[in-house]
C-alpha cells in the first residue's frame, strides 16, 4: 500500500515537474509578446500591435488584457480609417476623442498631437487649443505650446489650460510666470484627476515635493481602482516629475488606495461596492 | 418518523452538496430566502438584485403555501443550516454535552432578533439594489463555492451556529433566521397542526421536553404557535400517541407525518416545474418602438452574471458608435455565474443576427467615463477573435 502511495505521489511531482517549465514557457512568450505589442503601439504600428497581442493571448489565454487589447485595437483601427470620412461633426468629435483617449492612455504622443491638430483646425474653440496645446508638450514643442495658450483669452481660459501654461512655463526657465499661475489659480474644492494631476506636474516643477505629492496622492484617491495602473504608467513616463523619480514618497502617491468603489461591471470587485449599485438598473430603466 | 426525517434532511442536504459541487450549478436560484430579497424589486420594475431569478420567487411562494398547509415543514425537513444545527447537537449530545434549556423569557425575547435581522435585510437591500449581506451568509458561501463577493465573516457566521448549536437547541432558527421570521406568521394560521387530546394523554411532559423550540406541548390542546417546525419530534416522543393522545393534521382528522413530506417535494416539484414553465426574465431592457415585423435570437453568453452586467450589456447593445443596433430593441436576460440566457427582440430589416453579436462583443468608448470599455461578454458559438479583420 505504502509503495502504490509512494509510486503515486512521485508520478504526481513528475507530471507537475514535467508541466511547469510547459507553463511558465507560455507566459514568458505571452508576456514577451505583450512587451513588443507595447513597443510598436507607442510607435503607432497599431495593426503590428495587435497582431503581436493577439499571438500574446494564443500564448497564454488566461489573462485576458491582451484579448482585451485586441478588440479595443481593432475599433481603434476601424475608427482612425474612418474618420475623415465622417462628414457629421458631433460623430467626428466623439470619435476623435474616443481615439484621443486612447493615445493618451498608451502615451501615443505623436498621434494624440497629428488628432488635436485636426481637431483644431475643424473646431477653433478654447478646448480645442488647449488640447492642442497639451498634445504639444506631451511632443516637447514647448515654444509652440506656450505661444498657443498666450494665445487664448485669458478670460476664456479653463483652469486647466492654466496649469498647462504654467507647466510648459516651468519647461522654459520662466519659473516666475509659472509661480504667478499657481498663486492666481486656487484649485476649486472639488477637482477632478486630470486637474489635480497637471497642478502636481506644476508644482514638482516649481520644487515644491510636498505639494505635488499631496496633489498626486488626491489625484489618485479620486481615480477608480482600475484606471490608476494607466495613470500610473502616465505619471512614471511624464518628464515633469523628473525630480521625484526614485523617491519613495512619489511611489507612494502613485500607489495611493483608490477612494472609488468600483464593481465588477466598472472593472472593480463587487456590486455590493459599487457606487452605482442603487441605481444600477434603473440607470438604463431595465 | 424520525429516521424518515433524517434520510429526508439527508437527501436535501445531498442534493445541494452535488448540485453545487458536482454539477457546478447555481444553486443560488434556489434559496426562497433569495425570493423575499427580490420580491421589491421585481414588482418595482428594477430587475432581480444580484443573480436572482424567477425561480427564487416560485421556490418562496411554494414555501409559503407549504407552511399554510403543513406549518414549517421546509425547516424541519429541508433547510441545510436546521440540519447541520441538529446534527451538531446530536452529534455533542453523545458526547455528553447537552443543550441548555434558555429560560422563556429570554428565549422569548431572543425571538424578536431574527424580526430585527429581517427588516435591516430587507431595508438595507432595497435601499441599495444589491444582496449586501450575502458576503455574511453561511448557506450563500456553500451555495457560491466560496464566491467572489464572501467575505470570512460567513465562516465566522457558519462557526457561530455550531457553536451555538452545543449549547442551545437551534439556536440560529429560533433567534435569528430571518427566513423563520417570515414562515412564522403563516405556521400560526397553518391548516395541519399538532393536537393534544387530553382525554388519552398521561401527562408524562415528554412532548414538551423533546420540542425544539420548547413549546409548552403538554399545555395546550392545540400548538398554535408560528414557532413550531412541524418536526414531529412530539409524536415520536409521546408514549400515548398510539391511544391518540397527540396527532397532527387539520381540526378534524389525523394526517401522517409522511404527507408532510409528499407536500414538501410537491412544493419543490412544482416550484422547479414553475421555473421551467414560466421563465419570467430577471432583468428586462426595451428601447424604440416595437416594428410590425420583429425577429428574436436567443444566445447563452458568459459573463452576465448578475443585474449590474445586464445593464453593462444593455450599455454594449445601446453603444453610441457605428456597432450600434439600430431601431427597436428589447433584452430579455437571465443573469447567471456560468452561462446566461439571453433573449433580443429586434427590427430585422435594421440589423442582422452578426451586427448583434458583434455589437455585444466588440469594445466601445464610454464618453461619460472618458475611457474605453471592452466587453466581458462570450457568446456560445461565437468567437471575436477568430478572425482579427486586420
Amino acid at each position: 500500500m505504502r509503495r502504490y502511495t509512494l509510486a503515486l505521489v512521485t508520478a504526481a511531482l513528475a507530471l507537475m515537474c514535467a508541466l511547469q517549465p510547459a507553463w511558465s514557457g507560455d507566459a514568458e512568450t505571452s508576456a514577451a509578446l505583450h512587451a513588443e505589442g507595447r513597443r510598436l503601439l507607442s510607435q503607432g504600428e497599431f495593426v503590428e500591435a495587435t497582431r503581436a497581442f493577439f499571438k500574446a493571448f494564443e500564448a497564454d489565454e488566461s489573462t485576458t488584457e491582451n484579448a482585451e487589447l485586441v478588440t479595443v485595437l481593432r475599433r481603434v483601427i476601424s475608427l482612425r480609417a474612418e474618420l475623415d470620412r465622417k462628414r457629421d461633426d458631433q460623430v467626428w468629435e466623439r470619435s476623435a476623442r474616443s481615439l484621443r483617449a486612447f493615445y493618451y492612455d498608451h502615451l501615443i504622443a505623436q498621434e494624440a498631437l497629428a488628432l488635436d491638430e485636426q481637431f483644431h483646425e475643424r473646431f477653433g474653440t478654447v478646448e480645442s487649443a488647449t488640447m492642442l496645446a497639451e498634445s504639444r508638450m506631451e511632443m516637447g514643442l514647448n515654444e509652440e505650446a506656450e505661444s498657443l495658450l498666450a494665445s487664448i483669452d485669458a478670460g476664456k481660459i479653463s483652469i486647466y489650460g492654466r496649469f498647462l501654461h504654467g507647466i510648459v512655463l516651468a519647461r522654459l526657465g520662466r519659473f516666475e510666470r509659472a509661480e504667478q499661475i499657481v498663486q492666481r489659480t486656487p484649485l476649486p474644492s472639488e477637482a477632478d484627476t486630470g486637474l489635480l494631476f497637471q497642478s502636481a506636474r506644476l508644482r514638482a516643477l516649481l520644487n515644491d515635493r510636498a505639494g505635488a505629492l499631496t496633489q498626486l496622492a488626491r489625484a489618485f484617491e479620486q481615480l477608480p481602482p482600475s484606471r490608476q495602473p494607466i495613470d500610473r504608467r502616465r505619471a512614471l513616463a511624464c518628464p515633469d516629475f523628473g525630480s521625484l523619480h526614485g523617491d519613495a514618497d512619489f511611489s507612494a502617491a502613485l500607489h495611493t488606495k483608490s477612494m472609488v468603489k468600483e464593481s465588477s461591471c466598472t472593472g472593480g470587485s463587487s456590486c455590493g461596492g459599487c457606487r452605482h449599485a442603487a441605481s444600477c438598473s434603473r440607470a438604463t430603466g431595465g | 418518523m424520525r429516521r424518515r426525517r433524517q434520510v429526508v434532511q439527508f437527501g436535501f442536504l445531498a442534493l445541494t452538496l452535488v448540485a453545487v459541487f458536482v454539477l457546478r450549478a447555481h444553486a443560488e436560484l434556489w434559496c426562497p430566502f433569495g425570493g423575499i430579497e427580490a420580491l421589491y424589486g421585481f414588482f418595482s420594475g428594477d430587475g432581480m438584485p444580484c443573480s436572482l431569478a424567477i425561480s427564487n420567487l416560485y421556490i418562496l411562494a411554494a414555501i409559503l403555501l407549504l407552511t399554510l398547509v403543513a406549518g414549517r415543514v421546509f425547516c424541519s425537513y429541508a433547510c441545510p443550516i436546521g440540519t447541520l444545527s441538529e446534527w451538531v447537537q446530536r452529534a455533542a449530545s453523545r458526547f455528553g454535552l447537552r443543550p441548555r434549556r434558555v429560560p422563556h423569557r429570554l428565549d422569548r425575547a431572543l425571538g424578536y432578533l431574527r424580526f430585527g435581522v429581517l427588516a435591516a435585510i430587507l431595508v438595507l437591500t432595497y435601499r441599495t439594489g444589491e444582496l449586501i449581506f450575502r458576503g455574511f451568509d453561511p448557506c450563500y458561501a456553500l451555495l457560491s463555492r466560496h464566491g467572489e463577493d464572501i467575505t470570512y465573516w460567513a465562516y465566522g457566521v457558519a462557526g457561530a451556529i455550531v457553536a451555538g448549536s452545543l449549547w442551545a437547541r437551534i439556536p440560529f432558527c429560533r433567534w435569528l433566521c430571518p427566513l423563520a421570521a417570515v414562515l412564522h406568521p403563516f405556521s400560526r394560521f397553518a391548516i395541519a397542526r399538532i393536537h393534544r387530546d387530553e382525554t388519552p394523554c398521561i401527562a408524562c411532559g415528554r412532548c414538551a421536553v423533546v420540542c425544539p423550540a420548547h413549546l409548552p406541548v403538554d399545555r395546550v390542546t392545540r400548538v398554535s404557535s408560528g414557532d413550531c417546525t412541524s418536526c414531529f419530534e412530539c409524536l415520536h416522543a409521546c408514549p400515548a400517541r398510539a391511544r391518540g393522545a397527540l396527532r397532527w393534521g387539520p381540526r378534524r382528522g389525523r394526517w401522517s407525518p409522511a404527507t408532510a413530506i409528499g407536500l414538501l417535494l410537491l412544493s419543490v416539484g412544482a416550484a422547479v416545474a414553475a421555473a421551467q414553465l414560466f421563465p419570467v426574465p430577471s432583468f428586462r431592457y426595451e428601447r424604440g418602438v416595437m416594428p410590425e415585423e420583429t425577429a428574436r435570437l436567443a444566445l447563452t453568453v458568459e459573463g452576465l452574471t448578475c443585474r449590474g452586467r445586464g445593464t453593462l450589456l444593455a450599455f454594449f447593445l445601446d453603444r453610441d458608435d457605428e456597432l450600434r443596433i439600430p431601431g427597436y430593441l428589447a433584452l430579455e436576460a437571465w443573469p447567471d455565474p456560468l452561462r446566461a440566457r439571453i433573449v433580443l427582440t429586434y427590427d430585422p430589416s435594421l440589423i442582422d443576427e452578426q451586427g448583434i453579436k458583434l455589437a455585444l462583443t466588440e469594445a466601445t468608448f464610454d464618453l461619460v467615463e472618458n475611457r474605453w470599455r471592452a466587453s466581458p461578454f462570450r457568446i456560445e458559438g461565437f468567437d471575436p477573435l477568430k478572425d482579427l479583420g486586420l
